[in-house]
């Protein structure tokens, strides 16, 4: 491919002859006025941040169902004994989770408790999945030094809420390629 | 008409909107938003999105005001953002994707009124205009970005996370089909020299 | 079909190894996994504008440390959440990142660090050893862990990995984690499906190592057939199919590989370049939009699509 020098130049003479300037779209109280609405969408996403991570964690209870959830987290407790807990007979008060953080961590625990991968993944499948995981561990690893270094605890609230966004999307991706691959 | 890199600004004004002058902020955004917006419709073609990315531009542009150093021309700093903004926007492909834009963009590649910056266009500035607006968006951000812009191939090839001969590559792509349009020789004349002719 | 084949061979059972199996109703399906994934990569990108801004709003000191990274990779993951308060005798994991580093080398919540690289880590700087050294990682250059755990020492290693790179455009400008490579979750290579060897199966195909293809990307992409085995990537071996993905998707489309395959139980060296994902190949099912608004049913996930200001 080649390109005669002078024509380049005299191309390139061309485009920066264009004019470098153009009316502003919109006056100065219009950009303040979507700055406001833009702080305000951000705003109501906060809001409804803490709910879909509440949302989102309860999946995981309600798709694997409670008994499931009683296996996770006595593993050592015999089936019997499970049942009686379920039917509120045990001597041991087990419920649903009732904070994000249990539930989240009920979430995690399922992820730990499944072999790596499937038998047989597919690529496209494994790339988005290594992205949520390649993307999890760099927050983890920024909350660490972030901590390291002081910093203060309801600042890292909204990181860590992306984190636990990031890991239900995880448990979904997952659970949904378990699902398939269970199929075959 | 000043490029944005030029744009130079106060400092005592900068000082003032930093502190919350509201009057100050009006006249940096004022002083900046033509260029400013120039520059992002030149890399985007569709304009919702340019405005979009102008708005995102201008409120990090404030966000981050008390930062700026000083060390070069105000409108450098602001090229900058504007520059990332755009190529975040563009090397993102969910975000193309779910606006149904990766086709559109090339639509609206070849000649549409929309894709035209310049308020009056001459004859001579048309055909530009055209020209550049009927390259396909990475080539003719590369173009512009290097052309015009004055960036390396290496602070290019940086921008898209690409390697150098890539950028090389799309500057070729852009001259080869931007020379179909142009003959080799002709005059001097700029857009601006025409434009005054024009006026009388 | 030598696809049907190996399928017949691998899903054999007492081979599968199936999680815990769903729920009754739960009909799941390649059009459930889709749409998760395609929410999921939603997830990411939105996630990777907040988290721009979010560490943007941090002291400017973190928002430093945190983009400077070694290199268009990044900086190296380890995967590690410590928390600052806990006792003096090293430096405790609050959370271990799923899928991450710490948690393939064997790191659990609820360790404790007591030395890296042979080094004690003691005290009340212990958390800020071990974040020194997180922050100093290099990819695949290994890092011996002490941990301590219910009062017993164990040894493990850790391989830090590539991170998935930042977006530092400069000054003032919020870095932005970057995205899966498109051309790995698009176009001709999304399809190709791998599985680990085990030893039976390499039996079979005359390779203890290696990850088979089990379906091959359509159009001779990378040159592979059905029933190859993938033994090395310029150099690099793959362990399993996700490490095969994480090798492929390191590379920019266009570039030239050398994939060492095992064909009919002859050693090939395939030069191939990554292909890029043309707009033929993509699957219009990932760009439609969401399914239409509807009461979710019972257990249904809520899924927060990021509401575009300015529309």
């Amino acid at each position: 491919m080649y390109i005669d020098p002078e024509q380049r130049q005299n191309i390139a003479r061309r485009l920066r002859s264009l004019p470098q300037e153009t009316r502003q779209p919109y006056d100065w109280i219009e950009f303040r006025r979507r700055a406001r609405e833009r702080a305000n969408a951000s705003s109501r996403r906060g809001v409804n941040g803490k709910k879909y991570a509440t949302l989102a964690a309860a999946l995981v209870v309600a798709v694997m169902g409670v008994a499931a959830w009683i296996r996770l987290t006595r593993p050592d407790m015999p089936m019997s004994a499970q049942s009686d807990a379920t039917s509120g007979s045990g001597a041991v008060v087990i419920g649903p989770p009732d904070t994000v953080e249990a539930r989240a961590e009920i979430a995690e625990r399922w992820l730990a408790s499944l072999p790596d991968e499937p038998i047989v993944v597919r690529v496209g499948t494994r790339a988005t999945i290594a992205g949520l995981e390649d993307r999890i561990a760099q927050l983890d690893d920024f909350l660490s030094m972030a901590r390291a270094e002081g910093a203060q605890p309801a600042k890292l609230t909204a990181i860590e809420e992306q984190r636990t966004r990031l890991v239900n999307s995880l448990v979904q991706v997952r659970y949904a390629e378990t699902l398939v691959s269970a199929s075959r | 008409m000043t490029k944005l890199v030029e744009i130079e600004i106060p400092e005592d004004l900068l000082r003032r909107a930093c502190a919350g002058d509201v009057a100050a902020q009006a006249a940096v955004y004022t002083a900046t938003a033509p260029a400013a917006f120039a520059l992002i419709r030149r890399l985007i073609a569709n304009r919702a999105m340019a405005e979009d990315l102008f708005q995102d531009t201008m409120m990090t542009m404030f966000q981050c005001l008390p930062e700026f150093r000083g060390e070069a021309p105000f409108g450098a700093w602001l090229r900058q953002i504007a520059v990332s903004k755009c190529l975040m926007y563009l090397r993102s492909p969910w975000h193309r994707a779910r606006l149904h834009l990766e086709s559109n963009d090339d639509a609206e590649g070849t000649y549409g009124s929309s894709t035209l910056v310049t308020p009056a266009p001459v004859a001579e500035c048309f055909d530009v205009e055209k020209a550049l607006a009927s390259l396909p968006p990475t080539a003719r951000v590369v173009v512009w970005l290097y052309e015009v812009e004055g960036y390396t191939h290496g602070e290019i090839a940086g921008f898209f996370g690409r390697s150098v001969s890539f950028s090389k590559s799309q500057l070729a792509r852009a001259h080869l089909r931007l020379r179909e349009w142009f003959e080799p020789s002709r005059g001097e004349e700029t857009c601006t020299s025409i434009q005054s002719n024009g006026r009388t | 079909m030598l696809r049907t084949l190996i399928l017949a061979i691998l899903l054999v059972p007492g081979l599968v190894l199936a999680a815990d199996p769903p729920l009754a109703g739960d009909k799941g399906g390649d059009a459930d996994l889709e749409a998760k994934l395609d929410a999921a990569r939603e997830r990411l990108q939105a996630s990777a504008q907040e988290v721009a801004e979010l560490t943007n709003q941090l002291n400017r000191p973190f928002f430093q440390k945190f983009s400077t990274f070694n290199g268009p990779g990044g900086r190296a993951i380890i995967g590690v959440q410590l928390d600052r308060s806990g006792g003096n005798d090293g430096a405790h994991v609050l959370e271990v990142s799923p899928g991450g580093p710490a948690a393939e080398a064997g790191v659990r919540a609820g360790d404790v660090i007591v030395a890296v690289n042979g080094t004690e880590v003691k005290g009340e700087e212990a958390t800020r050893q071990v974040v020194k050294i997180i922050r100093a990682a290099k990819p695949d250059t290994k890092l011996s862990v002490r941990v301590l755990r219910d009062g017993k020492t164990q040894e493990l290693t850790v391989t830090p990995r590539p991170g998935p790179g930042i977006m530092a455009f400069g000054e003032g400008v919020p870095a932005m984690p970057a995205m899966p490579p498109f051309f790995m979750v698009q176009g001709p290579l999304s399809n190709m499906e791998l599985a680990t060897l085990s030893p039976q199966l390499g039996k079979y195909f005359g390779t203890e190592k290696g990850v088979l293809v089990v379906r091959a990307p359509p159009d001779g992409a990378l040159k592979l057939e059905d029933g190859d085995v993938l033994l090395a990537v310029d150099g690099r071996e793959p362990k399993s199919g996700s490490h095969a993905t994480r090798i492929l998707g390191s590379y920019q489309p266009g570039e030239k590989v050398t994939l060492r395959v095992m064909r009919q139980h002859k050693t090939l060296d395939l030069e191939a370049t990554v292909p890029e994902p043309s707009p033929g190949h993509r699957k219009d099912i990932m760009f439609q939009r969401s399914p239409p608004e509807s009461a979710p049913a019972p257990g249904e996930v809520i899924i927060m699509r990021r509401t575009d200001e300015s529309t």
